[in-house]
């Protein structure tokens, strides 16, 4: 995290500091290693994307197609769709997805009685160890026509139907409430470990001075978690647009794809229809990672304009 | 002391890990009889024995001499030994497994080719080896079974420029139709229960169906409103009755006639009496609401890409398929698949097709909405034989059910009310089960410079009688006898007196009675099934003999039922001959059909066909006709 404010600190020379601390550079090396082992050298197989790649040749003697992938990825017949899906779904997440931990965290902070408190942290963030294959088969099972959902809604006027099979776009929504359910318990609690870290003093000053509750939350705790929260949306700006596939895989079906189709599944029946087709899903990998750097640092430029508070 | 000791088992204990290593790196030297062989799967992954070799039909293999003059089973003195071994990927991680070992190179002798792509381009790779001359001059079994049978040659060979014919795989052959291991079923007992006969059936014995094998008009409805019921008879059956004898799935005896006259579903119009029999049964359960209750089954995209139920509709199916001119063709706009559709919405109208079947995405097409079929709440299901008979008994929601519920096996229905004449009373000919080819088996480059008589000896024998019944069926009793097995599964599983005997029936021919339930599980661990390059015996159809499976008569029923029609227009299997290119382009135009086709079919069960003519315009712009020119290159062996 870069603050704006810089303490004036003596530097010592690399190889005095190495001397020095040789102790922690060393533990250091293991997670360096495994960056450089596990993610960047692996990196090489972006070439993939601008090969007819072909198992039996290998990465360096499979052809060379340039572009060929990009064109086909882009010139498909689904990809507006698949695209737009994404975009919207990405902005469902990053807006109700996102603010649903944020504002549990707070609510969860208020609650005077410890046992409430921990209880209601536990039964939500429960959801989050949960499987995402059940996790669908239990939304299968709730929005289906007889489903307790279903059922539900339809004390409200709306239709009994199977909601996952309506082709409109409930299904982002379902999709969201889906994302919120599962995760927002487990993002929380570094929200509520935040809260936690600010110091008493600070709410019985404000107490004395007249405060309410809600007044101690807008002027205290807020502007004490804002760092935190402005980190955690940057980093989810460059994630939102590769997360989610699994689920949306799991409950999408032929018929919704018109709202339901996103890139990674359509990258998915693209690259593994009648045969595996590696260039292709690495192009759309590719894509996709250049577009979620592109946001990330965008994300972190704009956080380091209007909060003044950047990762980097 | 203390200090040395330590030191000195610190460095043993070094020495053995790194000897233990070295010893597992590269490749060993063998001797030049052994070969090791990648399978894409043992039998019952580990539950049977720990690896493939200690399976005992390979045990008995690994101990015998081969012939190399004779090309045929030999003895001490005239043969030689070959020793197989086995690498098998760990169970769901079959093709990462292949596709690792082929972009290492670290691929064994010999590779079941199941995984693959073709085998032609595995060669242009590097891959495989040209196996010609071996298989020309040591494999008389397999070049007769492609003499006899002309049309699959072209699939297994590839032929050059100059006419010259190319073997780089053995293929696996059955010599007759393969016992299915899944299809339609229905409830029997419900059918008996809640159908009412029909005032007439047709009447097979009368001039007209004799010479056209249908009555004049179909179905019974049409031929009463028209008042011509030429090829009908009356029906002499008033009232269905059953009896479950002591043991139902090969006692069960019911009167039940169809309006084909027939004593199992044989007609579209059949079908259709069936699901208002079923209706009725679901009705008076208190399903009607249900979502898991139907009358019938349908892919969640609505159509089976094989054909199957698409090719009742006037032959073919929905995807490429070869027509009756021996030409290829593209079903996706056809006037089969159109009426096929106009079939599947009068269903879904009448709310004889499950109302949720789109949403079913996950459901594999041979098991959909299984809690709901377990449960007895569906009439008519594809699934697979284990499912037969008197098995969903015990998961029965309702008592009644819990005593008689009945799943038998059925044929894809004879259309005889839909679509046009020219589409009425033709068999299905497009099928997902019944090929005679099998899988291929390739040698990899690894073998060029080896002596290879020996193997393809054995191999050649592996499409002889005796052989095709060793790896099909397992050892008879002299072969088990012949040798000591460690471990032995025959000797677990009782099996001392062989996996078959073998008596005369009457007409002179020889009877195969296996001693054991083949169908079950243990089944495969008892034969050599894994070996990929035999020719199965399946006692099916043209052939002087027969097998008794040891199963029960209802599995026996199922299999006569799936196997009544010919897979005459299937055509997946010459995908083996495209080249590269043609491979890559059949790939992307395929998957966008699919995808289009999987987004509009569901529509039109469900709302009608006014979108006919748009989904076609839409269709063609993938350029299906592309994929046609190819397998019309390739059935002509251009």
């Amino acid at each position: 995290m870069k603050s704006n404010s810089k303490p004036m600190i003596k530097k010592d020379s690399w190889k005095h500091d190495l001397k020095k601390n040789w102790a922690l550079y060393l533990i250091f090396l293991i997670p360096a290693s495994y960056f450089i082992i596990f993610k960047y050298i692996p990196m090489i197989g972006i070439m993939m994307a601008f090969e007819d790649y072909k198992v039996s040749k290998g990465l360096f003697h499979s052809k060379w197609v340039g572009m060929r992938n990009f064109i086909e990825l882009f010139t498909g017949d689904q990809f507006p769709t698949a695209l737009r899906n994404t975009c919207a779904m990405a902005l469902m997440n990053l807006t109700f997805g996102f603010m649903a931990p944020v504002l549990l965290g707070l609510v969860i902070a208020q609650v005077r009685s410890k046992r409430v408190s921990r209880v209601v942290q536990t039964v939500t963030y429960m959801p989050y160890f949960v499987s995402a294959v059940v996790c669908c088969s239990l939304a299968t099972e709730l929005l289906k026509e007889t489903g307790a959902i279903s059922q539900f809604l339809s004390l409200f006027g709306l239709k009994e139907q199977n909601w996952l099979a309506v082709n409109s776009p409930v299904f982002w929504i379902i999709n969201c409430c889906l994302g919120i359910w599962q995760g927002a318990g487990y993002s929380a609690i570094i929200y509520i470990a935040a809260i936690n870290n600010i110091s008493y003093d600070q709410y019985e000053a404000a107490a004395v001075d007249g405060a309410n509750r809600f007044r101690r939350l807008i002027h205290i705790t807020i502007p004490g978690v804002l760092p935190i929260i402005v980190m955690m949306f940057t980093m989810q700006i460059g994630l939102v647009f590769v997360t989610g596939f699994d689920k949306v895989l799991l409950i999408y079906m032929p018929s919704t794809y018109t709202f339901s189709d996103c890139l990674t599944t359509y990258t998915y029946r693209m690259a593994f229809g009648s045969s595996i087709n590696f260039g292709l899903s690495t192009a759309s990998g590719l894509f996709q990672s250049v577009v979620a750097t592109i946001l990330l640092i965008a994300g972190n430029k704009l956080s380091e304009k209007a909060a003044k508070v950047s990762m980097f | 002391m203390k200090r040395v000791w330590k030191r000195t088992i610190a460095v043993g204990l070094s020495l053995i890990l790194m000897i233990s290593t070295l010893t597992g790196c590269g490749s060993s030297k063998k001797g030049e009889e052994e070969f090791t062989m990648w399978i894409y799967n043992d039998d019952g992954q580990g539950v049977y024995y720990s690896q493939y070799e200690d399976n005992d039909v390979i045990q008995w293999l690994n101990a015998q001499y081969w012939d190399t003059e004779n090309k045929t089973l030999g003895t001490q003195e005239n043969g030689s030994q070959i020793k197989l071994h086995f690498q098998v990927p760990i169970l769901g991680s079959e093709s990462d497994n292949f596709n690792t070992m082929i972009a290492t190179g670290e691929y064994p002798e010999m590779i079941d080719l199941s995984s693959a792509g073709t085998p032609s381009s595995l060669y242009e790779d590097g891959v495989l080896m040209e196996i010609t001359e071996w298989v020309e001059g040591y494999m008389p079994n397999y070049l007769a079974l492609l003499d006899a049978n002309p049309e699959l040659k072209p699939l297994v060979t590839t032929t050059d420029e100059e006419g010259k014919v190319h073997y780089y795989a053995i293929y696996g052959m059955n010599d007759s139709l393969i016992n299915p291991w899944g299809g339609y079923m229905y409830r029997r007992d419900w059918v008996v229960k809640y159908a009412e006969p029909t005032k007439y059936v047709w009447d097979w014995e009368s001039e007209y169906v004799i010479q056209n094998g249908h009555p004049e008009v179909t179905p019974l409805l049409a031929a009463t409103q028209q008042g011509n019921l030429n090829g009908w008879k009356e029906n002499e059956v008033t009232e269905f009755t059953f009896s479950q004898g002591a043991d139902p799935n090969n006692d069960w005896s019911d009167n039940v006639i169809f309006p084909s006259g027939r004593t199992d579903p044989y007609t579209v119009s059949d079908w259709e009496w069936m699901f208002e029999a079923f209706a009725k049964a679901i009705d008076e359960r208190g399903w009607t609401n249900d979502t898991s209750s139907y009358c019938t089954t349908l892919f969640y995209l609505g159509y089976l890409e094989t054909g199957d139920l698409v090719s009742t509709f006037g032959g073919g199916g929905c995807s490429w398929y070869v027509d009756e001119n021996g030409n290829a063709a593209f079903g996706g706009t056809g006037d089969t698949f159109k009426t096929y559709l106009e079939c599947m919405n009068s269903w879904y109208q009448n709310g004889w097709i499950d109302k949720q079947f789109e949403t079913r995405a996950s459901d594999m097409f041979y098991d959909i909405n299984s809690s709901g079929a377990s449960r007895g709440m569906v009439g008519l299901t594809y699934n697979m034989m284990g499912m037969l008979g008197t098995t969903i008994r015990v998961t029965c929601d309702k008592e009644e059910d819990q005593e008689d519920a009945m799943f038998w096996g059925c044929s894809l229905p004879v259309n005889d009310m839909y679509g046009e004449l020219s589409q009425q009373y033709k068999e299905p000919d497009m099928l997902f089960q019944q090929t005679l080819l099998g899988t291929p088996m390739g040698f990899t480059t690894k073998c060029e410079d080896r002596d290879l008589s020996a193997i393809f000896s054995m191999l050649n024998w592996f499409y002889s009688y005796d052989g095709a019944l060793l790896i099909s069926k397992g050892l008879s009793k002299e072969q088990y006898e012949s040798m000591e097995f460690d471990p032995d599964l025959y000797a677990e599983q009782g099996l001392t007196d062989g996996a078959y005997t073998i008596t005369q029936n009457e007409d002179g021919t020889s009877k195969i009675t296996m001693n054991y339930d083949s169908t079950g599980d243990v089944g495969g661990a008892l034969k050599g099934t894994r070996l990929t390059a035999y020719l199965a015996l399946n006692g099916n159809g043209d052939v002087d003999y027969s097998i008794d499976l040891g199963q029960s008569a209802v599995t026996t029923h199922a299999y006569e039922q799936w196997g009544m029609y010919r897979n005459r227009a299937y055509m997946l299997n010459y995908n083996i001959l495209f080249t590269s290119d043609e491979a890559s382009a059949y790939s992307k135009v395929n998957t966008y059909v699919n995808d289009y086709m999987g987004q509009a079919i569901p529509d039109m069960i469900k709302h009608g066909l006014s979108s006919w003519e748009g989904y076609c315009t839409k269709l063609l712009k993938y350029d299906p006709d592309s994929i046609t020119q190819i397998y019309q290159r390739v059935i002509d062996g251009e």
